[in-house]
């Protein structure tokens, strides 16, 4: 399953290295929007400018034919000579504002025919003094005869022979003004000026928009005056509060440079509202009058507001082929893998137990050094579960002993393991059994193993040594070819203690009494077990040396603990041999047998040793 | 309308008589009539005289806005039918030149009336007001909208911003000795001096052709001194009216600047 597991971990990988991406593109795609936004306004923000410049421009020349009026020329240079105003003939003054009138009406009439003709909302005709000889749409109010205007810069300018526009603040009303010079012959002296404005309203606005084609607000007094955007731009966004003005007069490029930069002024689900506040040039400039330009920009909150925003022409760029052939080749990869990793062990695994199961087959054992992961644990635990229902039937399938593996042995030989006698005496034989028939079988009747791996041997307290009898009684169908001899006596050394034998370098070795545990009759191993160290003529006979035993038992235990992959670094001899005296010490002590016989054989894929003590 | 050529103070000796040069007969004729409907003042006299100098007065408030730095306009350009003479921006000084005659004996006393200055056109008239410590100033709004005057200095018991309504009014008496900078909150090109000097008697404004006439002076020396933008002009002049005529002429004019050329030779 290590594939498996590692191509999980590669989707694991992947998906959030997607999900990475997909952030990410968020991130830069909002970043990217922003920058685009604010070059967008930069543009909307400048053109508005230009296009009040231009409208300025136009609007001034557009009053040529009035500065050249006769009757506006007559009556200012009229005007300009006399003390008082009121000295002047009325029907001085009654000529000029009806020249006025006629001249903004005409313009008024333009317009309704052609939308881009230039309309005054006012017109003033003032004289060199500053005095306002007439005014047309602008009379309320005005009635006093010390009212005036020649102390604006741009009446100042244009009785001076200058062209120019301003922007003034009556009332929290924008007006957008322009003045030109009257003057009675060329190269001369002024006689006075004529002033035109156009009131900022929603009309103007709407047509700063429609020419810009900027989503516009003017606002004055902290507050927005006229507003004009195209169809596909809600005006709404655009409104300005006190609050956004106040932000925008401490911001220092709004009061050095008239401009901000592109800043958020609304955000709504979806999109916010960016927009860049400019002042506007004039008297107006120190009246925190401006106008802001606006554009919405989307936002994307989350990798699937992708999904909202694309539209068919987005999700038509998607490389279909692509994201398909990715989904099957994930998918073909993780089935290969289960396949090999999981569905073959399994059948395998099925397989083996479905013979294990057939009455007709002679395996009567699995083999987990055959299988995989798991399933060896399994198999394991399986033979272990056979070898318990066995026993509770009577059967020993205990593993088998030596002479199952060379052959019948004397009957009483001196080094036999399986014949230790009892106290004081020589091995018994069982007198409820034939000698020829010994009660004890290492393998389960109907399928005797060909090859027996040498068997593990557990420690019995010499009473408990008739249960092993009891099979006997029940003989089965097919008994096993091989016998041995049942007053064997063995102890399987506990793993624990081996290892703690290699982790603890300088503790002693734990007391082996609990080594001595008493364990139920174990199976035979299968055959196809690793090679077992073949006892060699040294454990039948008599041993010459028994330091030259352990050192090949050591051996032995070291290469089997290596074949199956196990640590032996630390695990030197003095360790093992520590381990075997104790063992061998407690063996006699309990059998009161001469010597210990160790044995290196595998359990369940590891390596394991057995004692077995020798009268 | 407010005569061009009046004295500031209004007062009843020479009120509201401006002239011209070609109308000086009418006028001096006029300020002797008023003189004659108050015959217990026949001791008060009128001196009559002309400024030299004031082309060289430049408005600050137009010269800043042609400064394109001031972002006062989005365009500006010369009209080329005018000559090149007449695009000098200069001062107004009907409006912007005060004459002040001062005394030059001890301090002079506050009239009772408070002194008018009219606030319309983006200006008030006079720009420079010039009065005697604890005389009180009226402010007329003769605009169709409001205004919010103030003094820059912000001075204890100042002229603090407040709204005056169409044709409102309100009077405002300066505090102590010093010159007082008074501006507009609504228009920005309002921008006005309230001088207070402890010598000065009253003052006067400059006709078309850069003539006065002061009216209801005593008798005895004076000091002619021109203000503008807050700040005295060019050099004193130094008077003396006796007792007759109504109207007497000086005969040095009253020289409120001095020409670029001339500075810098000297």
């Amino acid at each position: 399953m290590l594939f498996s597991r590692f191509w999980n971990v590669v989707l694991a990988f992947s998906l959030v290295a997607a999900m990475f991406l997909l952030y990410l593109a968020t991130a830069v795609s909002n970043r990217n929007a922003e920058r685009t936004a604010a070059k967008l306004l930069t543009a909307a923000s400048n053109a508005v400018g230009w296009y009040m410049q231009d409208d300025s421009r136009t609007r001034a020349a557009a009053l040529i034919p009035l500065a050249l009026d006769p009757a506006i020329t007559e009556g200012l240079s009229k005007a300009s000579q006399a003390e008082n105003l009121s000295d002047l003939k009325t029907d001085l003054k009654e000529k000029a504002e009806k020249a006025l009138h006629v001249f903004r009406e005409a313009g008024v009439q333009r317009a309704k025919k052609r939308r881009s003709a230039l309309v005054f909302d006012a017109l003033w005709a003032i004289d060199i003094h500053g005095r306002v000889l007439a005014n047309d749409n602008f009379a309320k109010g005005t009635g006093s005869a010390e009212f005036e205007m020649g102390g604006y810069s741009l009446v100042a300018d244009a009785v001076h022979g200058w062209i120019r526009d301003d922007a003034w603040v009556f009332d929290g009303q924008i007006w957008r003004v322009v003045g030109r010079p009257v003057e009675i012959e060329v190269g001369g002296t002024p006689v006075g000026a004529i002033v035109g404005g156009k009131i900022v309203d929603d009309h103007y606005a709407q047509g700063v928009s429609a020419r810009t084609g900027a989503a516009v607000a003017f606002y004055a007094g902290r507050e927005r005056v006229a507003s004009g955007a195209p169809a596909s731009f809600d005006k709404a966004s655009l409104e300005v509060t006190s609050g956004d003005i106040e932000k925008v007069e401490g911001d220092p490029d709004y009061k050095e440079k008239g401009r901000t930069k592109a800043r958020l002024l609304r955000e709504q689900h979806g999109f916010d509202v960016r927009a860049i506040f400019a002042r506007m040039p004039g008297e107006a400039w120190d009246l925190g009058v401006g106008y802001v330009v606006g554009h919405r920009q989307a936002t994307v909150s989350d990798p699937f507001e992708f999904q909202r925003l694309a539209n068919d022409s987005d999700k038509a760029k998607v490389p279909k082929l692509l994201l398909l052939a990715t989904l099957l080749g994930a998918f073909l990869i993780g089935l290969i893998l289960t396949l090999l990793e999981h569905t073959m062990p399994l059948w395998k695994f099925r397989k083996a137990v479905a013979d294990l199961a057939d009455k007709d087959s002679r395996t009567d054992v699995l083999k987990p050094s055959t299988f995989r992961g798991g399933f060896k644990k399994i198999a394991a635990n399986i033979n272990d579960a056979l070898d318990k229902v066995a026993s509770a039937a009577g059967v020993d399938r205990g593993p088998a002993n030596l002479e199952s593996v060379l052959g019948p042995l004397p009957a009483e030989p001196q080094m036999s393991a399986f014949a230790l006698p009892k106290a004081g005496g020589a091995a018994p034989k069982r007198p409820d059994l034939p000698d020829a028939e010994p009660a004890r079988k290492r393998s389960l009747p109907k399928a005797p193993e060909p090859t027996p791996a040498p068997a593990a041997v557990e420690e019995q307290p010499e009473p408990a040594a008739p249960p092993a009898a009891k099979p006997a009684a029940k003989p089965l169908p097919k008994p096993a070819p091989k016998v041995v001899d049942d007053d064997a006596e063995t102890m399987m050394i506990p793993r624990e203690e081996l290892d703690k034998a290699v982790a603890n370098k300088t503790a002693p070795a734990a007391p082996p009494a609990p080594a001595a545990k008493v364990v139920p009759p174990r199976r035979k191993q299968p055959p196809a077990e690793p090679p077992q160290p073949a006892d060699d003529g040294a454990d039948e006979a008599e041993p010459a040396d028994e330091e030259t035993q352990w050192r090949k038992v050591y051996a032995d235990f070291i290469a089997m603990k290596k074949q199956f992959g196990e640590p032996t670094a630390r695990l030197t001899y003095e360790k093992f041999r520590g381990t075997l005296q104790r063992n061998k010490e407690a063996l006699i002590a309990r059998h009161g047998c001469t010597r210990v016989k160790f044995r290196v054989y595998e359990k369940q894929g590891r390596a394991a040793l057995k004692a077995s003590p020798v009268k | 309308m407010k005569p061009l050529f009046d004295s500031g103070y209004r007062s009843a000796a020479v009120r509201g008589r401006a002239m011209t040069a070609a109308a000086s007969v009418a006028a001096l004729a006029a300020v002797l009539s008023v003189t004659s409907v108050s015959a217990q003042d026949t001791e008060k006299v009128a001196a009559k005289g002309r400024v030299v100098g004031g082309k060289t007065l430049l408005n600050p408030v137009w010269n800043e806005a042609k400064d394109s730095k001031s972002h006062r306009y989005t365009f500006r350009a010369p009209s080329t039918t005018v000559g090149k003479q007449a695009k000098q921006l200069t001062a107004y000084l009907p409006k912007e030149l005060a004459i002040v005659v001062l005394t030059t004996t001890g301090k002079a006393s506050a009239i009772g009336k408070p002194i008018q200055i009219g606030v319309s056109g983006g200006r008030t008239t006079p720009v420079t007001t010039v009065v005697t410590e604890g005389q009180n100033i009226q402010f007329v709004n003769h605009d169709p909208f409001p205004h919010k005057l103030y003094d820059v200095g912000k001075v204890a018991n100042g002229l603090g911003p407040e709204e005056t309504k169409p044709s409102g009014q309100r009077i405002w008496k300066p505090p102590k000795e010093g010159v007082y900078e008074i501006r507009d909150e609504y228009f920005p090109s309002v921008r006005s001096w309230i001088v207070v000097e402890p010598r000065a008697v009253t003052m006067g404004s400059v006709n078309f052709k850069n003539e006065f006439i002061i009216g209801d002076l005593s008798p005895g020396q004076y000091e002619l001194q021109g203000y503008f933008s807050g700040k005295p002009v060019g050099k004193p002049l130094k008077i003396e009216l006796r007792g007759a005529p109504e109207v007497q002429t000086i005969r040095d004019p009253l020289v409120v600047g001095t020409p670029k050329s001339k500075a810098s030779k000297k």
